[in-house]
């Protein structure tokens, strides 16, 4: 059933990639008279406090939101991949200081890190470039709970059967690695790709709320997101809570992607 | 196991009266917990404002009038030269433990503000100027206050000086241990003051009830039977909490909800607050190792006609009617409406395309299609500093990049944290443009020392004044201390409104607006008479008071 | 146990020096905002500073921090101006218990979504764990938390609520799947086909099969609600040290940050811990 996890990629890229085009206006025109305006044909979706046109502004979104989400994730993964193998393989030292390092890399205020970061970066530089940084760094900084379930596989699958009987015939670490743990990695790679995905969409609003994030007026569900709370005083209206459809939606695919992969297993 | 479970259930069953109907204490909010008892070592305005609700100042500031009145003191007296100031003392009063207060109180109070080794943030309010008031007892019940130069505002500044208890705290203070003293949970057994109520009882992060002060020196008063503050994060969970009627009195509200409020609640909208939005340009020598773009950038707004651009180009009543519901004051100077003695000119701002340009292509500037280029063929482009945590200033800070795309100026709008943001202001000096808000504090010029004089501490754009002044600066400096000596009020005003003026034209801060103060309550609270200044309702907590008897 | 005490030792040392040094990083100090905001000279701020030790440097600092450490006092709060632990405990106390009490309603709902979701793939019970994970996946603490008030007012049984509810997707997906994966495993098939049914085959060869990760799971999802229930505090006003910590963290105060991460990475090492002592018991057992 790899059918539906390409069917799920290929949506979501589709919708970053044509959304902004499929948008009926800017994202950032105010309509400053029809502001906080209810659905009509002018605006799907109505319009924000300072009437913009939510429905644009959701599409628009959709292209941050999901190449920051998915780049983050990729960055963990992988990371999280190499750390986690060359634990799993590696010299029992190796193993114990990764190890550390993870419960360290667990506990840390981080969020300091970042902050200082934003600081030492120029005011001056694009907005969506000081974002792509922080954002690297956000990806970077997970990898150790992926790890931590990758060298768990990866340690499952080293002690196999086959793995032994690979080694007995002469095979190099990297070789049992490549050939006989990789493939089984899929699936736990997967569902963590899945979950840390929106994850990571979500995470955006909270970097927002601390200065890291892509700041007005570049729209991103995450920032959408967060403008519903304050809605929640003045009585919430169903086109307000609109942002919580594509982010519900995306973990809603990224689960049915991921599903019925026990299909599979033996 | 009764240890982890005893804690929680008294405080849920601590919660359920608030449930019922609007009764005992009266229940505010604030964002955070004070950090102590003793005002000597508050530097933040939270604890600021509990600590008022518990200790006696010797006079206060009327929040109807603006001006100061005895409180403590029974009257003071001016010599005509401003320089001395005989206080008498109310007799009778007592602390909240019994304990008669004296001269000697106020004596040991000042002392402690002024001792340099405790390195209070109280400690400039008693030294205008750089020159500490000195202090002398004439009897137990009277005190001869002594000021360097004529000093203005110096009866406002009995406001803000909470009198302490001798003799509880002149012990740990000779032992050294003063600062450790009376802290929020271990204070709350050994305090004393002269305030209207005193702490009862303190649930961490949780909530402060206080108790009416049975020794208050004003009889029948305070007619509240105690007040329990809550600590609530943030202003939407407060004001949810307030729409459920948990909480009876609400200061400064999101104004959208607070428009929607229903009749259980009495909604006040005072007008213009002491509040500022402003945005304020990098006019600093800059630092060697920076941004060399920051070079040109600042060529562009050193020149007063750029800043007077931006200024015309302001919608000012979008940014009021799109971030503020409405709820707010259009501004000219940093003097806003509040300021009802000092406001020289009221009129607000008109936006102004057509002169905003022409002062841009006086100045050289081009347009080349919806782009500005700057007399070297450069677009001109801008990034504007906001607080990421401030939603009406992000809003703001989105409503100017469209504005100023009018007249071709290309803003970027970087969002920073707090602090971050402060430290680009004031230590790195790495900015172009930021958007800030600053509070006066109080009705008066002398709130606006710590800004306008050269070399002041939130002389923010340009704050080492002191090397290169404008000729303007140097006017408004000059002006700015007369003020402080200047003994006429009506010679006072002139000065300042010709400080307003010079503001008003070189723009060394553009100021947008001023959010209105909004105050919500339960019907049922009676007596409210909200101030403009700090602490709003709570000025005269002592005499408000629930509308019928309560169950 | 030497090497484990070693261990814990040398990480909460290293978690409390990284605080300081990230802290130190972080642009601006604890009275950044007071500067921003008051009428005070600079030369009052600078003494005030001075009182503080805020000028020291770094080291200074930290080795100022760990011999308070000696006077059982765990540092002193910037901002508090009182020790660290008397500030700490009551608030560790609170949050200890809040997500103790959610972890084990999280898991016992998620066991009893998972067990029937995973005997009958596709059933109603799996359809409705896939759409209420997918949904509650996609709605981050702060805002459930945000819609349950809206909802239900504050109770004090909400933050117990929005703990679980956060952690019950994740956890209801990884119980089902390794159930799944147990059920599919030959032994327990074999059981089957000899009529072992009901409870006697959950409980004597599905769920051994099913532990490890699970187990491994429960040591992680700890330290992940104790993360999680940092902003749940926050956003429901529960006095735990997740409230605490976040305001230390934006008022720079760091020896309360230093003390809450070390609190909390001490908690997830003995999660840590446990679960791996879980583990190998298990494993000499099978």
């Amino acid at each position: 059933m790899k059918q539906r996890l390409i069917w799920f990629l290929a949506l979501w890229t589709a919708l970053a990639l044509l959304g902004p085009r499929l948008a009926p206006h800017p994202p950032e025109k105010q309509f400053r008279t029809q502001a906080a305006a209810a659905p009509s044909a002018q605006f799907l979706l109505g319009t924000d406090e300072l009437g913009r046109d939510r429905f644009s502004r959701l599409l628009h979104a959709s292209q941050w939101s999901l190449f920051a989400g998915a780049s983050a994730t990729v960055l963990t993964l992988f990371l999280g991949l190499a750390l986690g193998l060359s634990s799993a393989a590696g010299p029992s030292w190796w193993r114990a200081a990764l190890h550390w390092a993870a419960d360290l890399s667990l506990s840390l205020p981080w969020l300091y890190l970042l902050i200082a970061f934003r600081s030492f970066l120029p005011l001056s530089l694009a907005p969506g470039v000081a974002f792509v940084l922080i954002i690297t760094l956000v990806g970077l900084l997970g990898w150790a709970a992926p790890a931590k379930f990758l060298e768990a596989a990866a340690q499952e699958s080293l002690a196999s059967d086959y793995v032994r009987a690979s080694r007995a015939m002469g095979a190099s670490t990297f070789f049992v690695l490549r050939r006989h743990v990789m493939p089984h990695l899929g699936t736990v790679l997967v569902p963590q790709f899945c979950l840390l995905l929106p994850q990571y969409v979500l995470a955006e609003s909270a970097l927002s709320f601390l200065g890291l994030g892509l700041g007005e007026p570049t729209p991103t569900w995450g920032t959408m997101l967060a403008n519903v709370r304050e809605r929640l005083t003045v009585g919430l209206a169903w086109w307000d809570l609109a942002p919580l459809l594509p982010v519900a939606a995306l973990s809603f695919s990224s689960h049915w992607g991921n599903s019925h992969r026990e299909d599979k297993l033996p | 196991m009764t240890k982890v479970i005893r804690p929680i259930a008294a405080s849920f069953f601590a919660l359920l009266p608030l449930l019922a109907a609007p009764g005992g204490p009266l229940v505010i909010s604030q964002r955070s917990e004070p950090r102590t008892w003793n005002p000597v070592f508050a530097i933040d305005a939270n604890t600021r404002d509990v600590l008022r609700l518990v200790h006696g100042r010797l006079g206060r500031i009327n929040g109807q009038s603006q001006q100061p009145e005895p409180y403590l003191a029974e009257a003071w007296q001016f010599s005509p030269s401003g320089k001395r100031c005989v206080v008498q003392l109310r007799r009778g009063v007592k602390f909240s433990d019994g304990h008669p207060f004296t001269a000697d109180d106020v004596l040991f109070s000042f002392a402690l503000y002024q001792d340099p080794k405790l390195a209070s943030p109280q400690k400039d309010l008693l030294a205008p100027a750089g020159k500490p008031i000195q202090i002398r007892k004439l009897s137990a019940y009277s005190l001869e206050l002594t000021f360097a130069e004529p000093f203005a505002p110096a009866a406002r500044l009995f406001d803000g000086l909470a009198i302490l208890p001798k003799h509880i705290l002149e012990a740990p203070y000779r032992e050294g241990t003063l600062n450790r003293f009376w802290t929020l949970a271990e204070g709350l057994n050994r305090f004393a003051g002269l305030g209207p109520f005193v702490p009862a009882a303190y649930l961490p992060g949780q909530k402060l009830s206080l108790r009416p002060n049975p020794h208050f020196f004003r009889r029948g008063q305070p007619r509240l039977p105690g007040i329990e503050i809550l600590f609530v994060a943030d202003q939407v969970a407060e004001m949810l909490r307030f729409q459920r009627g948990e909480i009876d009195l609400l200061h400064r509200p999101l104004p959208k909800p607070f428009a929607t409020l229903g009749p259980n609640s009495a909604k006040l909208d005072l007008g213009a607050s002491l509040d500022y939005h402003f945005l304020v340009f990098n006019l600093n020598p800059l630092p060697t190792a920076i941004d060399p773009g920051l070079r040109i950038r600042q060529s562009w707004f050193t020149h007063r006609e750029f800043r007077q651009a931006v200024h015309l180009a302001l919608d000012r009543e979008a940014m009021i009617s799109l971030a503020f519901d409405g709820r707010a004051t259009p501004l000219r100077s940093h003097v806003t409406p509040a300021n009802r003695v000092w406001l020289a000119d009221p009129k607000p701002p008109r936006r102004d395309l057509s002169q905003a340009r022409a002062l841009l292509a006086q100045l050289g500037f081009k347009q080349n299609g919806k782009q500005l280029l700057d007399p070297q063929g450069q677009p001109v482009r801008l990034t504007l500093a906001v607080n990421a945590a401030n939603n009406n200033q992000t809003r703001m800070a989105a409503i100017l990049q469209q504005d100023l795309a009018d007249l071709g100026i290309e803003l970027q709008i970087a969002a920073l944290e707090f602090r971050s943001l402060v430290d680009r202001i004031l230590k790195k000096k790495d900015y172009d443009v930021a958007l800030m808000a600053l509070s006066s504090g109080d009705a008066d010029p002398n709130a606006e020392m710590n800004i306008w004089p050269l070399g002041a501490p939130m002389h923010m754009w340009n704050l080492s004044a002191a090397q290169a002044p404008a000729p303007w600066e140097r006017e408004v400096d000059e002006l700015m201390q007369q003020q402080r000596r200047e003994l006429s009020p009506a010679t006072r005003r002139a000065l300042y409104a010709r400080v307003q003026e010079i503001v008003a034209r070189e723009l060394p801060l553009v100021p947008l607006v001023s959010p209105n103060l909004l105050v919500a309550h339960k019907v049922e609270l009676e007596g409210v008479r909200p101030s403009l200044l700090p602490p709003y309702a709570l000025w005269n907590v002592e005499e408000l008071r629930w509308s019928s008897p309560r169950r | 146990m030497v090497r484990i005490f070693l261990r814990s030792f040398s990480l909460l040392a290293a978690l409390a020096f990284f605080t300081f040094l990230l802290a130190d990083w972080a642009p601006g100090d604890f009275l950044t905002q007071f500067e921003a905001s008051s009428a005070t000279s600079a030369e009052a701020s600078e003494a005030l500073r001075n009182r503080l030790a805020l000028d020291q440097p770094l080291l200074s600092r930290f080795s100022f921090w760990l011999a308070s450490w000696s006077r059982g006092e765990c540092g002193v709060s910037l901002a508090y101006q009182t020790s660290v632990c008397g500030l700490l405990a009551p608030r560790l106390l609170t949050t200890l218990q809040l997500n103790f009490l959610a972890t084990l309603l999280a898991w016992l709902s998620a066991a009893s979504l998972a067990i029937p979701a995973a005997s009958r793939p596709k059933g109603w019970v799996d359809l409705m764990l896939s759409g209420m994970a997918s949904l509650l996946l996609g709605l981050p603490e702060i805002l459930l938390a945000l819609l349950a008030v809206w909802l239900f007012g504050f109770h004090s049984f909400l933050p117990y609520a929005v703990l679980a509810l956060a952690a019950l997707p994740t956890l209801a997906l990884h119980l089902r799947a390794s159930f799944t994966e147990a059920l599919a495993h030959p032994a327990v098939r074999a059981s089957q086909h000899y009529g072992i049914r009901g409870f006697a085959l959950w409980w004597h060869y599905v769920l051994p099969l099913a532990a490890p990760p699970l187990i491994a799971l429960a040591g992680l999802s700890f330290g992940g609600l104790l993360s999680g229930s940092l902003l749940v505090e926050a956003a429901l006003g529960v006095p735990g040290m997740g409230s605490l910590v976040l305001e230390a963290v934006e008022a720079r105060d760091t020896a309360v940050v230093a003390a809450g991460v070390g609190a909390s990475g001490l908690l997830l090492m003995a999660a840590n811990l446990l679960s791996r002592a879980a583990q190998e018991s298990l494993r000499s057992r099978l």
